[in-house]
């Protein structure tokens, strides 16, 4: 095709004379582009960019083929313009980089939650302003640096966790929550491109363990996971004055510390632990052993969660002995002096029950409690019978869960069909499992006067009336008040007898159910109740030690008696001056020196005063 | 079978005068594309020729001796079975809707035993040779009429909408911008273009209730990025982040510590153009483009200089398909146009891109080798 170059447009000049020009000719190339040893796509050059839709000197319609080249010439100029496009965009994206200028930013975000504290004021849980590291991903630059950097200033940081929460998709990393504010200034003069600061309230718990299956724990967002925290969330998140508990912070750590005590000595599995105000239901300590540090909880095994106050359910053994005395002698069925034969084991179809220490011979009913026979008390409630005895133990509250100000909260658990065995085995505390806040509430009615009283964890100021409910005549609730006191002075509670204080008590000591329903002999819950002064009980302690093993420290036993009989004394004798109980008349001067002499020897038992 | 050895044995050219005419810097250029591609997958995988490595280099043989054997097949060939390879593609369209394997939330595989095919790749060049025959066979009346559009528009509305329901948005987006590319240059007018220009703007909000829901947040977050800073709009931020990282000459090869490091998703295809980027900074990015534009120059070359119709239109539409794919890869990794799964071709990991793209170069390189065999009543001019 030959082309004029007149009149063509000012491109298609610009490319002929390129292609004449003296340039290429003065380089070699011009003949070698105008002739035909050029590649043809160089030839063809010419073609495309000098097609126009007339031919230029003939003033004919071009031919088909210099159309489809023009549209060519077109279409490559679209591709062009596209490439341009995308080339342009690279340049800015390479060259540009995101996160030069950078300042730390501290992002303001206040979540306020009202402290928790014990009934004097003690705070048990507070916030405090401290600063959590964030970063960015999109705007570091580069991780592995900035990861270095931080590993400088925390050696214990995960640096491979880090880099690969880095790489996950997201635009929030936290580094490290819960730092101080000199830490963040330190830390944000490093200007590190990315790393930026959220100020927030966290929550602290100034006594770490101490009241740990109480309070429960929030996590970092503020949001109670368990315990009061879980409970009164929404509560703590709105007000602004501190929630009152009725815990004491002095009754907390001496329960605590002789649960920790025993627990350890008898290299049990697991402790608990309850002071109960039997005249208003409030709590003043409570403690599961083993439990955690609210301020750190993910350092902790599943079990150091587990309430064993509220949420484990246990067969409590023998202290239910007093449930079924307190039935009988409520209903006049028997008086403490009616007399049961104990001589022969107890055959119920395939089931028979004996006792520990047998005797030959018939016993009182207050022999019964006193020295704890399982025979004696399966044939009181073969006296009373099934009917009466599911109505007495559901007006106790004992067949329905009980509420309670934790969350953590078990439901008790008894045979659907209550046949004659199951009469007899709950008459001493078997077949019936329940948490064992629940039953020391009801053990609370038997020496109060028969009135049951909601257990409560808040406060409960003096004005306030106090809900009851009678369960058993104020005559029996003094009957048995006398009975738990013979038990401490004559029977299986007798480690519990201390200076300063008239105790009344009962041990219970009840075998473990293992996974095929089989009663294991050497895994037992030992545990012992006693209220002081029994004369006019104040309070009930509770304490319980989950598969105590008998060694020097239990005189080789493993049973409620010389478990956990002593360490309630010990509580008592300790927390009696605390609470300004008034010493039983007779025993007044003894106070102040069983006190010492328990905390100068450690509570040993060899210490303690018995009968 | 037969008839391809007749048609390869065809005495006009011998097999052995057609080898001599391939255009060989098209195969350096192919083959030096590849080679990157390689080198890239090296790195992704830390110098390790598993996963993605020794793969991609057995796929490149096969590919590689398809071309060739494509590119010296009679291009007569081609213009005969074009109907059938887009039947063939149909049908496999169909199939993998049917007992397609799920990947990555599409079904865009059919496996096929020793690798899986992604028909909708296929469809590509079943769909090049099927309008460029069809113009062919229309002759000097398919310019300029709007009912000429007719045939082509319905044969591109049957793969399309198979390709939508797959659903794979981005590919079904490669075909319409071909089409028309494919037709400018078939003689379609400006003011045709116009018209269906104007016509698709009137259907968009309706076909706005045929896509998925991940399809229209795409559309959205591509249009307000805040609105999902996380998800879809994560591996942009990552990308360009990688990008902005390589600065001018980037970190070195294997050095690439946002790729390396898994910041950067799906390194080893979508975002392969990332890590090179980031690992030869600016300057290899653009030279990666360099290489990508002599390959369409070729296409331009070999279609200027076809004596045929049907020959001109398959090395432009294999050119345009190449430049789509290269195009909508590397804007959306810099984030210019939503994220879809459109690979880079002979770059990325991926049997049915490296094979199909290479055997559309065997075409292109076949329109070479006949480029004065004249074909039809529209290649005779």
């Amino acid at each position: 095709m030959s082309l004029s170059t007149r009149d063509l447009p000012a491109h298609v000049q610009f490319w002929h004379k390129l292609r004449q020009s003296a340039a290429w000719d003065r380089l070699g190339f011009g003949a070698w582009l105008r002739s035909e040893r050029a590649p043809s796509w160089v030839q063809s050059w010419g073609q495309i960019w000098g097609s126009r839709r007339h031919d230029a000197a003939s003033q004919l319609p071009l031919s088909p083929v210099a159309l489809a080249h023009r549209k060519f010439g077109q279409a490559m100029i679209m591709l062009t313009i596209g490439f341009a496009i995308i080339g342009l965009r690279l340049m800015g994206v390479s060259l540009s980089s995101p996160a030069r200028q950078h300042t730390p930013v501290v992002v303001g975000a206040q979540v306020k939650r009202a402290d928790i504290t014990d009934r004097n004021g003690v705070i048990l849980a507070t916030n405090l302003p401290m600063e959590d590291a964030a970063i960015d991903p999109r705007k570091v630059t580069d991780p592995v640096q900035m990861v270095n950097h931080l590993a400088t200033i925390w050696p214990d940081l995960d640096m491979v966790a880090l880099l690969q929460r880095l790489a996950s998709s997201r635009n929030f990393v936290y580094v490290k929550r819960g730092i101080s504010p000199r830490e963040a200034q330190n830390l944000a003069q490093l200007n590190l491109p990315g790393l930026f600061f959220l100020r927030e309230e966290h929550r602290i718990y100034p006594h770490a363990a101490e009241f740990a299956h109480i309070l429960g724990y929030s996590d970092v967002d503020n949001n109670g996971l368990a315990g009061i925290e879980r409970r009164y969330n929404s509560q703590l998140q709105q007000q602004t004055e501190p929630l009152h508990l009725s815990v004491d912070a002095s009754i907390q750590h001496v329960l605590r510390s002789e649960l920790l005590q025993t627990k350890q000595q008898l290299n049990a599995i697991g402790a608990a632990g309850l002071v109960l105000d039997v005249r208003t239901g409030e709590v003043l300590a409570l403690v599961s052993l083993p439990d955690y540090n609210p301020n750190d909880t993910n350092r902790h095994e599943g079990d150091n969660y587990f309430n064993r106050v509220s949420l484990g359910r246990y067969e409590m053994g023998s202290i239910f002995k007093i449930f079924t005395a307190a039935m009988a002698l409520d209903n006049g069925l028997v008086t403490v002096n009616s007399m049961f034969d104990v001589s022969q084991a107890l055959v119920s179809g395939p089931y028979v029950i004996h006792d520990d220490h047998p005797v030959n011979r018939a016993m009182s009913v207050a022999e019964i409690i006193t020295y704890s026979s399982n025979i004696g008390a399966a044939r009181i409630a073969l006296a009373a019978g099934v009917e009466r005895q599911k109505e007495f133990l559901a007006g106790l509250g004992l067949l329905s869960p009980m509420e309670f100000d934790l969350p953590e909260m078990g439901k008790p658990e008894y045979p659907k069909n209550w046949r004659m065995i199951n009469l007899m085995t709950i008459a001493y505390g078997h077949g019936l499992a329940l948490p064992p806040v629940q039953m020391v509430a009801a053990l609370a009615a038997m020496v109060n006067g028969g009135i049951l009283i909601q257990p409560t964890l808040l406060y409960r100021p003096d004005s306030e009336p106090i809900a009851g409910r009678r369960v058993i005549k104020s005559s029996t609730s003094a009957t048995l008040r006398q009975l738990m006191r013979q038990v401490v002075t004559n029977g299986t509670g007798r480690f519990s007898d201390i200076a300063g204080y008239d105790i009344g008590g009962k041990t219970g000591t009840a075998e473990k159910i293992d996974s095929h329903h089989v009663y294991q002999k050497h895994r037992l819950i030992a545990s012992f109740v006693g209220a002081f002064p029994i004369e006019a009980p104040r309070y009930m302690v509770f304490a319980m030690i989950d598969e105590p093993k008998g060694n020097e420290f239990s005189q080789g036993q493993r049973s409620a008696a010389y478990v956990a009989a002593p360490l309630v004394g010990r509580v008592i004798a300790r927390i009696g001056p605390i609470l300004a109980v008034p010493a039983s008349p007779a025993r007044a001067q003894n106070v102040r020196l069983s006190a010492q002499a328990i905390a100068q020897n450690g509570g040993k038992n060899a210490k303690l005063p018995t009968e | 079978m037969s008839l391809v050895l007749s048609l390869i044995s065809q005495p006009s050219q011998s097999l052995r005068h057609k080898l001599l005419l391939l255009p060989w810097g098209l195969v350096v250029i192919v083959t030096g594309l590849a080679a990157i591609g390689i080198a890239m997958l090296l790195s992704a995988s830390g110098g390790n020729f598993d996963p993605w490595a020794l793969k991609q280099i057995i796929r490149f043989a096969v590919g590689f001796a398809l071309m060739i054997t494509v590119a010296v097949t009679n291009i007569k060939f081609w213009l005969r079975t074009a109907w059938l390879i887009y039947g063939v593609g149909l049908f496999l369209l169909v199939a993998v809707k049917l007992q397609g394997s799920v990947e990555m939330g599409a079904q865009r595989w059919l496996d096929l035993g020793i690798m899986k095919l992604q028909p909708s790749e296929l469809m590509k060049l079943g769909f090049v040779l099927v309008v460029a025959r069809y113009v062919d066979s229309r002759g000097a009346d398919f310019s300029g009429r709007l009912l000429s559009l007719v045939v082509p528009i319905f044969l591109l509305l049957l793969p399309i909408s198979l390709i939508i329901i797959q659903p794979d948005l981005g590919t079904a987006v490669i075909f319409v911008i071909a089409t028309f590319l494919l037709l400018f240059v078939a003689g379609l007018s400006w003011r045709i273009i116009g018209t269906l220009s104007a016509m698709v703007t009137v259907a968009a909000p309706f076909a706005w209730h045929f896509l998925h829901d991940y399809q229209k947040e795409r559309i959205l977050v591509f249009l307000d990025p805040s609105r999902d800073p996380l998800g879809t709009g994560y591996n942009i931020i990552q990308s360009k982040i990688a990008l902005g990282s390589g600065g001018l000459t980037g970190k070195g090869y294997m050095l690439g510590t946002q790729s390396h490091l898994n910041f950067l998703p799906e390194k080893q295809t979508d975002f392969i153009f990332t890590m090179l980027g980031e690992e030869f900074g600016l300057l290899g990015g653009l030279a990666l483009l360099l290489i990508y534009a002599v390959l369409f120059v070729y296409g331009f070359s070999i279609a200027t200089r076809a004596a045929s119709r049907f020959g001109r239109l398959v090395a432009l539409g294999v050119t345009f398909f190449l430049f789509l794919n290269v195009f909508v890869n590397v804007a959306m990794v810099m984030g210019m146009i939503p994220a879809k799964g459109v690979p880079l071709p002979f770059v990325s990991y991926g049997g049915s891109s490296l094979v199909v793209m290479m055997i559309g170069i065997g075409l292109m390189m076949c329109v070479w080798v006949h480029k004065d065999v004249r074909l039809g009543p529209g290649g005779v001019e």
